[in-house]
């Protein structure tokens, strides 16, 4: 870089060709990702701006502070998708292992589209904030607003993981070692952990002076939790009960970010260049292989999930898709392992990452 | 005279594939090196680690007296690189790339970048996909050339240009070298632009250097001597290590030979040869005898062996 040679690497800064680059190869999805989150919120608040929509746009914003909307899930799926279409985009249209072959730092690839998708995300947030803030005027609830700034807060950070964590991921493909553990982090352990808090914490609240015998709500077994927070893409099952420990959940969302980002960031830099022309590094047969294992492993837990919850059709295609995805790179993790001890069945590669 | 690239004891390999084994290189500052090899022989890869874009499984490798780690993009400022048919930054237009290189590099001269984009006729407003690949490779050796590198690597640099503007980038490059004091080493298969422009020679085969010389000095290591010479041949022209190839053209005799001439050519008229002349080789003949002897011929790609 021009004038950056040998100064002390900080974090905030973005040495402007690098900047230039990210923005002129992936702006459009930036702004993209910026359209498809505010829209659907837009829209929604417009249509029901008139007087007799009040408890309409009342029941957006408590689905917003609750997060029960469908439209938070398709948020977190945006999330996902921008943080691997960035590094995709950037692959393919933006030809980045020839603009890594110049005098470009890779940390400073990375660290641009961090930057840009978090503030993507912020922006994207604070706009829809903007809206329920004026739909709360509007209805003459201002009670609502903390909630709604909590859920933001909790909302920014969570969708920013993702993206960081997705964008870590894709950009690692080629290391087998580092998608396994990244998936195997991302789909299980925070979601694990979040299911755990949310049994402890979960409230057990008695039926008061109603007819007959008092009840208590007692929490849900773990699996249905977990198997919540699969499928809704969130540390936090839906019916969960929000209030301050959504601060908890977003500071380990961030943790969690910062952990996977520190994590992608170093498998980035200390790749060897023959990873970013060849991620896949193995013979194409072993595709097949890892594929059919996939396959078979999705149809096992899908019929095991399937027989113990009602899922409905996208939930189900949803989840298979989870598992089918996790477990492609697992088995190949694994395969790859026994082929290190030299057994008979794993010489699918011989790369050491 | 310093070194601009220095390898020691370097290996490479791709996939379990050695590409390069056990690599001794030096070039020095201010040399013009041609790197002349056979498809696959390592000339490529050879290149990319003295760039820091691969990294060694053994060995140390320098540039301009720097040794290369793993990000090398420092290095990078200073030592260029132009491949043709690398695929390029098709997502940008030609004005679009000038601009990010111009924040890219510290020594970046635009008003060099923009005489030499209207010298080959290449149009800013384009995109980069739109370009034939022949423009491609000669924006790339305009966007290196306007970074004023110290250290230049060409690989295959003139493929799809047209003989006169061949002509034109090469005699630029030379006289570039010349002004700048710049360190070019070029890979190609066109042997005679290596003739014209390089001063020292390296043939690399199956990834290993089989010569390193001074152009002149790889002249005068191998002849050839036409000979009239009495059926049988004598002995010594089946076995002397220093005959490299004969061959028989009804009563001559053409015999390549490594060494000195004139020691070769009185063993001829002793053994009562009726004429010995030396015959002119050039560059592509000896890189050609070199590979033979290596054992490189393709013999089965006859049509008459199909």
């Amino acid at each position: 870089m021009k004038h950056f040679v040998g100064m002390r690497y900080e974090l905030w800064h973005l040495p402007s060709p690098v900047r230039y680059r990210e923005l002129h190869v992936n702006r459009a999805l930036y702004l993209g990702a910026w359209v498809l989150w505010v829209f659907p919120w837009l829209f929604q608040v417009t249509s029901n701006m008139r007087p007799f929509s009040h408890e309409i746009l009342r029941e957006i914003i408590l689905g917003y502070i609750n997060g029960i909307t469908s439209t938070l899930r398709t948020d977190m799926a945006i999330a996902a998708l921008l943080g691997i279409a960035i590094m995709w985009n950037d692959r393919g249209r933006g030809q980045l292992s020839f603009a890594l072959e110049g005098p470009i730092r890779r940390r400073d690839v990375m660290k641009a589209k961090i930057w840009y998708s978090f503030l993507t995300v912020v922006a994207g947030n604070l706009a829809i904030v903007l809206l329920l803030l004026l739909a709360s005027v509007t209805v003459g609830n201002m009670a609502l607003i903390d909630g709604i700034l909590v859920r933001c807060a909790f909302l920014i950070l969570w969708q920013w993981s993702i993206v960081v964590t997705a964008l870590a991921v894709s950009a690692a493909v080629g290391s087998v070692i580092f998608i396994g553990i990244a998936l195997g982090i991302m789909s299980v352990l925070p979601l694990l952990g979040a299911s755990l808090i949310q049994m402890l914490t979960w409230p057990r609240i008695s039926s008061g002076p109603a007819p007959g015998p008092p009840t208590t709500i007692v929490p849900p077994h773990w699996t249905l939790v977990l198997s919540n927070a699969v499928l809704h893409l969130s540390p936090v099952a839906p019916d969960y009960p929000m209030g301050w420990i959504q601060l908890v959940f977003a500071l380990a969302a961030m943790l969690w970010a910062v952990l996977i980002g520190r994590w992608g960031l170093k498998w980035w830099e200390h790749a060897p260049l023959e990873r970013f022309y060849d991620p896949f590094m193995f013979l194409m047969l072993w595709n097949f292989y890892y594929a059919f294992l996939a396959i078979v492993t999705t149809v096992v837990v899908g019929t095991l999930v399937t027989s113990k919850y009602s899922l409905n059709i996208w939930e189900f295609v949803v989840f298979s898709l989870v598992v089918a995805v996790s477990s492609w790179f697992m088995w190949r993790w694994l395969i790859i392992l026994i082929g290190r001890t030299r057994s008979r069945w794993g010489a699918g590669t011989k790369t050491k990452w | 005279m310093t070194q601009a690239i220095s390898m020691r004891g370097v290996t490479k390999s791709f996939r379990g594939q050695q590409a390069l084994v056990g690599i001794d290189w030096s070039v020095p500052t201010g040399c013009i090196y041609g790197l002349i090899g056979a498809n696959g022989s390592g000339k490529t890869t050879l290149l990319r680690l003295a760039l820091g874009l691969l990294w060694p499984d053994q060995g140390e490798i320098s540039v301009l007296g720097q040794t290369l780690g793993n990000e090398n993009a420092e290095v990078r400022q200073i030592v260029q690189y132009v491949a043709s048919g690398r695929p390029f930054a098709v997502g940008f237009r030609v004005k679009e790339w000038i601009r990010y290189a111009s924040l890219l590099y510290a020594e970046w001269d635009g008003s060099l970048c923009n005489k030499l984009l209207v010298a080959l006729e290449i149009n800013p407003q384009q995109h980069i996909s739109d370009l034939s690949s022949g423009l491609q490779t000669s924006l790339q050796l305009a966007v290196a050339i306007a970074a004023h590198p110290r250290v230049l690597l060409l690989d295959e640099p003139t493929n799809g240009l047209d003989v006169v503007v061949k002509r034109q980038v090469l005699q630029f490059i030379i006289d570039m070298a010349a002004k700048w004091d710049t360190t070019i080493v070029m890979a190609t298969h066109t042997i005679e632009d290596i003739e014209r422009m390089a001063d020292t020679v390296g043939i690399l085969y199956r990834g290993r250097f089989i010569f390193q010389s001074e152009l002149d000095a790889i002249k005068a290591h191998i002849h050839r001597l036409r000979v009239v010479i009495p059926q049988p041949l004598p002995q010594f022209l089946q076995h002397d290590p220093r005959i490299l190839q004969v061959h028989h053209q009804g009563h001559i005799t053409q015999v390549t030979v490594e060494g000195r001439l004139e020691p070769m050519a009185a063993a001829f008229r002793d053994a009562g040869a009726v004429l010995v002349e030396p015959v002119d080789m050039d560059l592509t003949e000896i890189f050609r005898v070199f590979l033979e002897k290596e054992g490189y011929s393709r013999e089965a790609l006859r049509w008459d062996a199909l």
